[in-house]
């Protein structure tokens, strides 16, 4: 009987479960189309009347819709488990992504943005130690941070609380602070990237090694261009292919101060934090390289690969909350801000650097 | 019933990453095989 019930039981709730999903993906899918309304409103008003309005993407536009909701009448209780999709989404365009790069693109650019990342890791985490250090928070906390702003951003920093069994509070504060920065960058990022007057491919580069999550990281190059956000998206997922080795030698470290497991078998854990829709981003890249694909099937995954993201902007937006964040207090959010600026900053010299001897 | 248990259990122990690459791997066997067409 008990056994009986065990199977009836998954069976009935997987469709209550996408059922309560609906009104929240329903939700991210009319205000990525109101943004994407939007761009298109504010283009043929520019024409119909002469004006010269700027070029507003909608990947903004649907952020901002968000934000604006987020932040004042708030996301009501039931679009939360469909809001929540929006990473799904996000690593679904990711994958989906492959179908527009050749294999061989993918390793030349793949090399190029891994000698940059181990750069940016180490700055990354060296800057952030000492921070946390001169600001006395909680070592953890540091470390949690340190997770955050060197790999990506809020899924690392999950990764690492469990593996240096980190207080909850600690990852809110972490989660928070580099949310907000995240949040951020959008704006800031692709505005410096045009005062630069930075190609597509350096300023992809770039929002790539700089930007903490990796829906935000997709959506400032998407700001800047399309053929940017496709080489942010890249060379952000070579980032996130670093997250198992980074929240490994923090496991480590606290083991061996006694304040976390050990770590038993160092292969596994590798392959269990590492991201694997990357492996599914370079499946499908294989199968582009060997032709499985005709013009016209590349164009429709590719815009499926769109639609995936327009979801996932829309969510960028709703699920980013400056009150929550003011809640959390400013020590944190100073240290990552601090940290955050002088990433920015070398890992923008170093891109300016790559962009003049391999001519990205 | 064990081997459906089993098989209850890898479904649920398939992370966020999994469901996404099979999410796309259905969208290319639709656009390859139904010729599905996606507009922008």
């Amino acid at each position: 009987m008990s056994e009986a019930l065990a199977l009836q039981r998954p069976a009935v709730a997987l469709p209550w479960r996408l059922l309560r999903l609906l009104p929240g993906v329903a939700l991210l899918f009319t205000i990525g189309y109101a943004g994407k309304l939007a761009e298109t409103l504010v283009k043929d008003y520019g024409k119909a009347h002469h004006l010269a309005l700027p070029n507003i993407e909608y990947v903004l536009w649907a952020i901002l819709i968000g934000l604006v909701i987020s932040n004042t009448v708030g996301v009501a209780e039931i679009f939360r488990p469909g809001v929540a999709t929006y990473d799904f989404w996000l690593k679904a365009g990711i994958v989906l992504l492959g179908a527009r790069f050749l294999l061989g693109d993918v390793l030349k650019l793949g090399s190029v943005s891994l000698g940059l990342v181990v750069i940016e890791l180490g700055v990354a985490i060296a800057i952030m130690t000492v921070l946390g250090r001169w600001f006395k928070l909680k070592p953890k906390l540091t470390s949690l941070l340190a997770v955050g702003s060197s790999i990506c951003g809020v899924s690392a920093i999950i990764a690492a609380k469990g593996a240096i069994e980190a207080d909850d509070d600690d990852a809110t504060f972490a989660i928070a602070a580099i949310l907000a920065l995240g949040a951020f960058g959008l704006f800031a990022y692709p505005a410096i990237g045009h005062f630069l007057h930075m190609s597509d491919h350096a300023f992809g580069v770039w929002a790539g090694l700089a930007v903490d999550n990796t829906a935000e990281a997709a959506a400032a190059g998407a700001i800047y261009s399309d053929a940017a956000g496709k080489v942010a998206v890249l060379t952000k997922a070579t980032r996130n292919a670093m997250i198992g080795f980074v929240v490994l030698g923090y496991a480590v470290y606290w083991a061996s101060r006694g304040q976390a497991k050990t770590v038993e078998g160092k292969a596994a854990f590798l392959w269990q934090k590492f991201p694997k829709f990357v492996l599914g981003f370079l499946f499908i890249s294989l199968l582009a390289t060997f032709h499985a694909f005709d013009k016209a099937q590349i164009a429709s995954l590719a815009n499926l690969s769109r639609w995936a993201f327009l979801l996932t902007f829309a969510g960028v937006g709703l699920k980013t909350d400056f009150r929550e964040i003011r809640r959390q207090g400013a020590r944190p959010f100073i240290v990552g801000a601090l940290a955050e600026l002088t990433v920015t900053a070398v890992t923008l010299g170093l891109v300016l650097a790559a962009a003049a001897i391999f001519s990205l | 019933m064990r081997r459906l248990n089993l098989g209850g259990t890898v479904l649920k122990k398939l992370s966020l990453d999994w469901w996404a690459v099979i999410a796309a791997l259905v969208a290319i066997i639709l656009v390859k095989s139904v010729n599905l067409t996606v507009g922008w």
